[in-house]
């Protein structure tokens, strides 16, 4: 920008030798930029600070190695003879730094270590890369489900399986033939396996076997005395490890499903990050030949989804079209309909008449027939789906995940359409009937197992030699809540209340099983629980805790409403991120409408009164300057320069042109280098710079809320703002109790603002209120500890931002109600009590800490389209 | 001391500790590192600052470079030339400013340099498309590689200037957790 030139021929007798145009450019966009020397500027800056603080900062400057060791040179030649000491004078400072090195390195080094131990984590890489995030999202799927059988199964195979195998029931005495139609019924031999239900006996195994073959004379008495007392009950094992499994699983799975609910609206907000995807995707550590291959084919295969979902759905239909549509789907839908019940129907009829078959190979024809179907339907499905060609992929999958799912409730089927519809819900079929069958066959979690790591590189190995990737890709965001939900909701619960009405009233099988001989499953529990009381009085707690815990509706009741509970405040918890992150997403479009560019985006221009500047002048560096506004679009800023270079040194000239609305007027920011010189060409006034101008004085902070931020990110203890670290805290803290309870509603009208603070707000209540304010400074000592997030800490900022915006607009609107053209502190002082909203007794104060906080930031603000857009947003 | 000494004398080892990242001994380690590249050229004594340069053919063949698709932009951008000719300080600043300890400002300034291709401080479409087809090898189309860049300036672009200066960028960067990836290079 011709501003930039300006500044470049400024310092073009400066620069002894090469300095880049970039270098030149920080250098220019650093906060001393007043001085006339740059450099001198910066080894005088360094010099100002200890060695240790420089040496960082130096670091820190964009600067090439060369330069750096010449300003080194300058800044530090008389402390570099010391350099040696001071830098071994402080060892802790030395062993701080070490150890904070060292644990970057392996935080570094762990990072992916880890996440290569996850199962099948290259595989997964691999696909992601070529298919996207949508088949992704079935691997990772299956890959839960995976996990559950595991857990289901190590809890059955602990507690149920091992004991029942170490001690075997008598062998039954007639033996079968083996034939191989039995492997394909279950019956026979197989049935006499641990994998079966009617294996089990309702026998109960001393834990001491040395005691049952009367070799007591070996093994230690009184250790088989005692154990004898703990006998381990077949049935009541069996009962106790169905229920508590299936009682975990239920937990994990509703954690699991809040957990992605929160993050599906964690991805709902980053959906406008393409330019982030762009730059930052790339993983500068990845040195292999392959990987790089990989890691360009999943970016571009990510490009591509962000696109797609960016510009899909805008196009418009005609009435006929969508008629068209409308009765395309009707069919489509009543077909699939027909086809099911008629589905359903015939596998009703044969099951009724499979019953009454005896032979063995008929039994063999439901399964037919169910085969069968399923192997048809699906490409009927297709077929509609091609009908109805939805527009976005994903919007057809989730019709076809719902009409198969239709399907599947109505017969036990399995599904069409080949893509991630059809093959998740193959996996939340098999997965319901594992959940289904446990009860009668313990060992199904393992089949399960072995099943899905089949499936898993079957699928895998078809997909990459079969399949292209999908020619419309889309981003699969909330596909696995989805597929979660699903997972619950339907399978799991319906499962689970099939078993547990077994397990409650249907009488169990006579003949066979460790429950024969009782009215029902449950009775076990009960049978065992009295048993235990009268037996060992050691143990009649735990029959009690039994008799509470299990038979007590009170209890099932409470246990019910706190599960409940917990459900309800993670939806609230869920639901209040959601708030936040729209809420956050409303600021900074706000934001980014507001905020001025260049130099502008960082510096505040304050327009006040002369008396009141010396307090500021106090607090902050000031740079001196004048805004002209109503200017001439014409004028450049050579002009504006050599007119008001009559009056001073001038630092800085820039121009901003409005770039919105019809008016075609640019404001202009004249810097000079000392107050006098700014007050001077004040009073000159008035000033006609071809045109009528309007000329204000302003003094603007030279420490902006960019190194604000900069200051949070680095972790100083001290930021150069006053307004700092605490406050922040404070803040930071605020706005977590706000999350937490949901309130953020509220946070929209914005006059609240003010009372999510604390009562002692600033260092300076402490002189008034000192009791609030100590306990409020305890509070703070607290919050040092707590680590907060970069992100926590720019929106805690951007409030401020937005309070004190809010405070300028109205202030101004203020002052055009008294027919004043400048804001002054009055108007200030009027308008506060509208912004704080407060009980009469805390007002006072809480009114003075918002007069020395805000009116530090209190700005006036430059530009004439900004103040239109602030009073469009405020009030 | 021993022989080690011998390549820099105590105060240029002060200096280079205290305008990088790295201790004494990483220096050390970057300098062999630097001269196991051509061991001809780069002599075993660095007390009288010898001007020595390596070509970016060299350079570019390093291992952690190799395949990087930006493997020429940042030898041009680190070199003082411009034209991935590299001294010895500007190998070392290379290996600071990608180092783990590097400051996130620092390494958002030289990533903005990387990105801007033809060095006129800001990154306008044509960079854009270039970093698009680096980072992509050319897989998206034209339609495709056009559609993003014009998001990714109506996203980033705050002054509707059409093109991204610094500021945007970094502006950008600082809301991305993932720029923390940007941390290449082992020093070993």
């Amino acid at each position: 920008m011709s501003d930039e030139t300006s500044d470049r021929e400024q310092m073009n007798p400066l620069q002894r030798n090469r300095w880049s145009a970039a270098t030149l450019k920080v250098l220019s966009s650093m906060p001393s930029r007043a001085a006339e020397n740059k450099k001198e500027e910066l080894v005088s800056n360094l010099r100002g600070l200890s060695v240790r603080e420089g040496m960082r900062k130096l670091r820190a400057m964009p600067l090439s190695l060369a330069e750096k060791m010449e300003i080194r040179r300058l800044a530090f030649s008389d402390v570099s003879q010391k350099t040696l000491i001071s830098r071994n004078i402080p060892c802790y400072s030395r062993l701080s730094v070490y150890i904070s090195r060292t644990c970057r390195h392996c935080l570094f080094r762990c990072l992916p270590i880890l996440s290569s131990l996850q199962l099948w984590h290259k595989p997964m890489k691999r696909l992601s890369g070529r298919f996207g995030t949508g088949v992704l999202s079935y691997f990772l799927f299956l890959r839960t489900l995976l996990l559950f059988n595991f857990l289901l199964f190590t809890i059955n195979g602990l507690f149920l399986v091992f004991p029942q195998a170490i001690n075997p029931p008598p062998p039954p005495n007639d033996s079968h033939s083996f034939s191989w139609l039995k492997l394909l019924t279950g019956t026979g031999n197989l049935s006499e396996s641990v994998m079966f239900y009617g294996y089990y006996t309702n026998t109960i195994i001393k834990t001491c076997p040395a005691a049952d073959q009367s070799h007591s004379s070996t093994a230690n008495p009184q250790v088989c005395a005692k154990s004898q007392k703990v006998p381990y009950s077949i049935p009541v094992a069996y009962f106790l490890t169905i229920g508590i499994a299936f009682f975990i699983i239920c937990i994990i799975l509703v954690y699991s499903i809040s957990k992605s609910f929160g993050r599906s609206f964690h991805v709902l907000k980053s959906n406008g990050n393409l330019a982030v995807k762009v730059f930052c995707s790339w993983d500068f550590k990845v040195i292999r030949k392959t990987s790089v291959r990989l890691q360009s084919e999943k970016i571009s295969t990510q490009l591509k989804e962000l696109l797609s979902e960016m510009t899909s759905g805008e196009e418009e239909k005609s009435c006929l079209q969508r008629f068209y549509r409308l009765i395309m789907h009707l069919v489509g839908h009543l077909t699939c309909l027909a086809s099911i019940s008629m589905g359903a129907m015939a596998v009703h009829y044969l099951s009724e008449a499979a019953i009454k078959y005896d032979e063995e190979y008929k039994l063999l024809h439901l399964s037919a027939l169910v085969s069968g179907i399923n192997l048809l339907l699906p490409g009927l499905f297709n077929l509609c789906a091609w009908l109805e060609s939805h527009d976005s992929p994903s919007v057809r999958v989730h019709v076809s995940i719902f009409r198969l799912f239709s399907k599947q409730v109505l017969k036990r089927n399995r599904k069409p359409v080949f893509d991630i519809a059809r093959n998740v819900l193959e996996l939340i079929y098999g997965q319901t009937l594992t959940w289904l069958g446990v009860l009668f066959a313990p060992l199904l979690p393992a089949v399960q197992i072995i099943k899905l790591f089949m499936l898993f590189y079957m699928k895998k190995s078809s997909l990459l030699l079969n399949c292209q990737a999908s020619k419309k890709p889309w981003r699969a965001s909330q596909m696995t809540t989805l597929f979660i939900f699903l997972l619950w909701f339907p399978s799991f619960l319906g499962a689970a209340v099939t078993v547990t009405y077994t397990i409650w009233t249907i009488k169990p099988s006579s003949g066979c099983g460790p429950f024969r001989n009782l009215t029902t499953m449950f009775q076990s529990g009960q049978l065992w629980a009295q048993e235990l009381g009268s037996a060992h009085p050691v143990l009649s707690r735990l029959s009690w805790a039994y008799d509470s815990l299990v038979e007590n509706p009170l209890f099932l009741f409470i246990a019910t409403g706190v599960f409940l509970l917990v459900i309800y405040v993670h939806i609230q918890v869920v639901d209040g991120q959601r708030k936040i992150i729209s809420f956050a997403a409303v600021l900074k479009k706000n934001l980014n409408n507001m905020e001025m560019k260049e130099e502008a985006t960082k510096s505040v221009y304050i327009s006040l009164p002369k008396k009141y500047m010396a307090a500021l002048a106090e607090n902050y560096e000031l740079d001196h300057g004048l805004v002209i506004k109503e200017l001439n679009p014409y004028v450049n800023e050579g002009y504006v320069r050599t007119i008001f270079k009559e009056w001073g040194t001038i630092t800085a000239c820039m121009i901003k042109r409005s770039t919105s609305s019809g008016e075609n007027k640019s404001v202009a920011y004249v810097r000079f280098s000392s107050e006098d010189e700014a007050d001077r060409a004040e009073w000159a006034g008035p000033h006609y710079i071809g045109g009528d101008v309007e000329v204000r004085r302003v003094v603007s902070p030279r420490v902006s809320l960019s190194h604000f931020y900069e200051g949070q990110f680095r972790g100083m203890r001290s930021p150069p703002l006053s307004l700092s670290l605490d406050h922040a805290f404070q803040w930071v803290w605020a706005i977590y109790c706000k999350m937490l309870s949901g309130w953020m509603m509220s946070w929209r009208n914005k006059q609240l603002l003010c009372t999510f603070l604390p009562p002692s707000f600033s260092p300076s209540v402490k002189n008034m209120a000192e009791s609030e304010a100590e306990s409020g400074f305890r509070k703070l000592n607290e919050f040092y500890s707590v680590t907060v997030s970069g992100d926590a800490v720019l929106l805690m900022a951007e409030m401020l931002k937005v309070f004190v915006e809010e405070a300028a607009v109205r202030s101004q609107k203020q002052a055009e109600s008294e027919d004043c053209d400048q804001v002054d502190i009055e108007h200030f002082e009027k308008i506060l009590p509208q912004l704080v909203r407060s009980s009469s007794k805390e007002r006072s104060y809480v009114i003075l800490c918002f007069y020395v906080v805000i009116f530090r930031h209190m700005c006036v603000c430059t530009k004439p389209q900004r103040d239109k857009a602030t009073c469009a947003h405020g009030v | 001391m021993g022989n080690k000494q011998t390549i820099f004398t105590a105060q240029q080892l002060d200096a280079y500790q205290d305008c990088t990242y790295f201790t004494r001994k990483e220096i050390l380690r970057l300098f062999n590192r630097y001269r196991d590249l051509a061991p001809q050229l780069v002599p075993l004594d660095y007390t009288n600052h010898p001007d020595v340069k390596l070509p970016y053919e060299l350079i570019g063949s390093m291992p952690e470079l190799k395949d990087n698709p930006f493997r020429q932009r940042i030898a041009e951008v680190f070199s003082e030339d411009g034209e991935g000719n590299m001294t010895l300080d500007d190998f070392l600043d290379m290996f600071s400013v990608l180092s783990e300890m590097a400051p996130r400002d620092l390494k958002a300034y030289y990533a903005f340099k990387i990105y801007d291709f033809n060095n006129d401080d800001f990154i306008c479409k044509s960079d854009l498309e270039k970093t698009l087809n680096k980072l992509t090898r050319n897989e998206l189309t034209e339609d495709e590689v056009r559609m993003v860049c014009e998001k990714v300036i109506d996203e980033a672009d705050l002054d509707n200037d059409g093109r991204l200066s610094l500021e945007d960028f970094q502006h950008m960067i600082v809301r991305s957790p993932d720029f923390l990836r940007w941390v290449p290079v082992k020093t070993q």
